[in-house]
């Protein structure tokens, strides 16, 4: 009688053992569809940056929410501190995917190749690592924003004989910098009325353009037009040429998508006719989306270019919502 | 003899007002360089206006390196109090209650820093740092990483920034009357002659009876005074805080005009007129990258030689004298 009872409870106990380590089983595998997500961005320069941090993790929560991903989110000082964070994300087992926004593409490259070649998918957001040793890049087109300009800008001037120009840059020799030249000179440049009269650097905020746009009105007498490759810049700008009492210049236009540059579109009163945008929403939306769809079909397009946006007075009211500052 | 006598008094005037040669000769070479253009008051209005900001701010700062210290969170600091006076303007309250908060916070960051550096023993370097990496936080969190903007249609305060009285920019008129009145406090005080002592021999002027804490934490404390006064200018310009890129790098800016106007960064030796000649001088780069339209990308060489040959034509037979 005890022996059967022993066996009864043996097997009981057997049975409820297989059943917790079965359900434990289930629950990792279960677990393990879920992607762990690291997101390494850096630091929030300005304020399409600050707005794209707070937009990726936001979507991030609502995926996690929704019981789609799990994520962790880490931004850096520098290249440096940011191959750190990498690192750390790296040696995670559980680690499935890494979604980085370069400080420096070239820099990081040595540092994605490895997180890539140790089986973790790598999205790589806006400014390109030199290798292909990546999942995807997804990026704006920011070619693509200097020709939006530089076609509006011939289009506004088309029955002018003469036009001079100025160009404030943005931390030049860099990417973005270059791209939204070299898209705008590629097609300006062709066009012998356009005359470049010099260029400053705006460096992606106000207080840069007013300096850099300030020195650009002393040293001219005449601008038909600004071409700024930054909204914040093209805010700075536009202060140095009210201060300066400037009414010769008839067209500004920038890039980006602020709340106040949309807002001086929408009003049409002074220079500021157009900006091209990609907006951070919009980014952090298509980079989730392209985790997901590897997540799913173990596929993916290797580049995800989305297009920009010509935002003149026209069109503003579409893209309001999406404005930041 | 009266030739040798002649020649003693130039180079008298020579040592004592080296800078304000260093500024003609540079004024003089820049203007034929251009054809005139840069010389035109039209030009050097443009030049003293964007020298403003980091003008006032060096002026608090040769108080300091003269006292043997040195500031590093002037330019955290400068955004911090900016965000400050940012959000009380955009509040809508009257003009005068976010400049005194901008102005009086930024002194109690000095006073912080000056106690800090006095009462804890640690290197101003370090303590300063220190500050600064907290006020740029503090700044990020008060804006929440974005570009803040205030009551931009408030014509009054961006009169202080971008107005003139007749052609003289405002801001000119600010940094003039600073460095007006912190010529007299430097040169006609005991106050200054304290700070002087304090920086060529610490110990000598603790034996003399200088109370040395208490004028290094002054020092602090003038130079967050200044630094609010700059934040002000700052954010009437735009009406405008970015916590990212408001203040980036103004204290080493600030340091160079200051070294560059012939203070010594041992201390103990110093003069505000240099301070503010050297931080024209600094403005005269980018205003001549523009006129001449050299490349963008050689900005910083030759915001390097004009640094080098300024501060070598400065000090050139100092030992001597």
């Amino acid at each position: 009688m005890k022996k059967r009872v022993v066996a009864l409870f043996t097997a009981a106990a057997m049975l409820v053992s297989m059943f917790a380590i079965g359900t434990v089983v289930s629950a990792e595998e279960e677990e393990k569809d879920i992607p762990y997500v690291a997101v390494s961005l850096p630091p929030a320069e300005n304020a399409w940056q600050a707005n794209f941090a707070e937009m990726i993790d936001k979507k991030m929560a609502e995926a996690q929410e929704e019981g789609v991903l799990t994520y962790s989110l880490k931004s850096s000082q520098d290249a440096a501190d940011q191959m750190n964070v990498i690192q750390t994300f790296k040696d995670d087992p559980d680690l499935d995917f890494l979604v980085v926004l370069p400080v420096d593409g070239a820099q990081l490259t040595a540092t994605v190749e490895e997180v890539y070649d140790s089986g973790i998918q790598v999205i790589v957001l806006d400014r390109d690592i030199s290798s292909d040793k990546k999942t995807a890049f997804v990026a704006g087109d920011n070619y693509g924003c200097g020709v939006a300009a530089a076609e509006f800008i011939q289009d506004y001037f088309k029955d002018q004989d003469e036009v001079k120009y100025v160009n404030l840059r943005s931390y030049a020799g860099t990417e973005i910098d270059l791209s939204r030249f070299n898209g705008f000179n590629d097609i300006i440049s062709k066009d012998p009325k356009f005359v470049n009269l010099g260029e400053a650097d705006g460096e992606f905020n106000s207080t840069a353009g007013f300096e850099a746009m300030s020195n650009l009105l002393a040293a001219n007498d005449q601008i038909d037009f600004v071409y700024t490759h930054d909204d914040e810049t093209t805010t700075g700008a536009l202060t140095a040429i009210e201060q300066a009492g400037r009414d010769d210049i008839q067209l500004i236009t920038g890039m980006g998508g602020t709340v106040t540059a949309l807002r001086e579109i929408a009003e049409g009163t002074g220079p500021h006719k157009m900006t091209a945008a990609y907006f951070p929403a919009d980014m952090a939306e298509i980079a989730i989306k392209a985790i997901l769809t590897y997540a799913e079909t173990g596929e993916i397009e290797k580049e995800l270019l989305f297009e920009s946006y010509p935002i003149t007075k026209d069109n503003v009211e579409e893209f309001q919502d999406k404005a930041y500052e | 003899m009266s030739t040798e006598k002649e020649q003693s008094r130039f180079g008298k005037i020579w040592s004592n007002y080296r800078i304000v040669f260093v500024f003609i000769i540079f004024y003089i070479v820049c203007t034929l360089l251009t054809h005139g253009k840069f010389g035109t008051w039209n030009n050097m209005s443009t030049i003293l206006r964007n020298a403003s900001t980091i003008g006032v701010i060096a002026l608090g700062m040769t108080f300091v390196i003269i006292a043997g210290g040195m500031d590093l969170s002037s330019g955290p600091v400068l955004a911090c109090v900016g965000s400050i006076f940012i959000f009380l303007q955009g509040a809508g309250y009257p003009l005068i209650l976010p400049v005194v908060v901008c102005i009086a916070a930024a002194i109690g960051i000095g006073l912080v820093n000056g106690l800090i550096i006095t009462k804890a023993k640690i290197p101003p370097f370090i303590v300063t740092l220190a500050i600064g990496i907290i006020a740029r936080s503090v700044t990020t969190f008060i804006c929440q990483g974005k570009t803040v903007t205030g009551n931009n249609q408030d014509l009054f305060v961006k009169k202080i920034g971008n107005g003139s009285i007749g052609s003289i920019p405002n801001p000119l008129i600010i940094m003039l009357v600073l460095a007006v009145i912190l010529t007299i406090i430097l040169t006609k005080t005991k106050l200054g002659t304290y700070i002087i002592s304090v920086g060529c021999n610490e110990n000598a002027a603790r034996y003399s009876g200088i109370n040395v804490e208490r004028i290094k934490i002054i020092t602090y404390m003038i130079v967050g005074a200044c630094t609010g006064i700059a934040a002000v200018i700052e954010m009437s310009r735009m009406v405008a805080v970015s916590s990212v890129s408001s203040g980036q790098g103004y204290e080493f800016d600030a340091i160079t005009a200051v070294l560059v106007g012939g203070t010594a960064l041992e201390g103990g030796r110093g003069t505000i007129y240099g301070t503010v000649i050297g931080a024209v001088l600094l403005q005269f780069v980018n205003n001549m990258m523009v006129q001449m339209n050299i490349s963008i990308y050689l900005a910083g060489t030759l915001k390097g030689i004009i640094i080098f040959l300024a501060v070598f034509l400065n000090s050139r037979n100092r030992s001597g004298s």
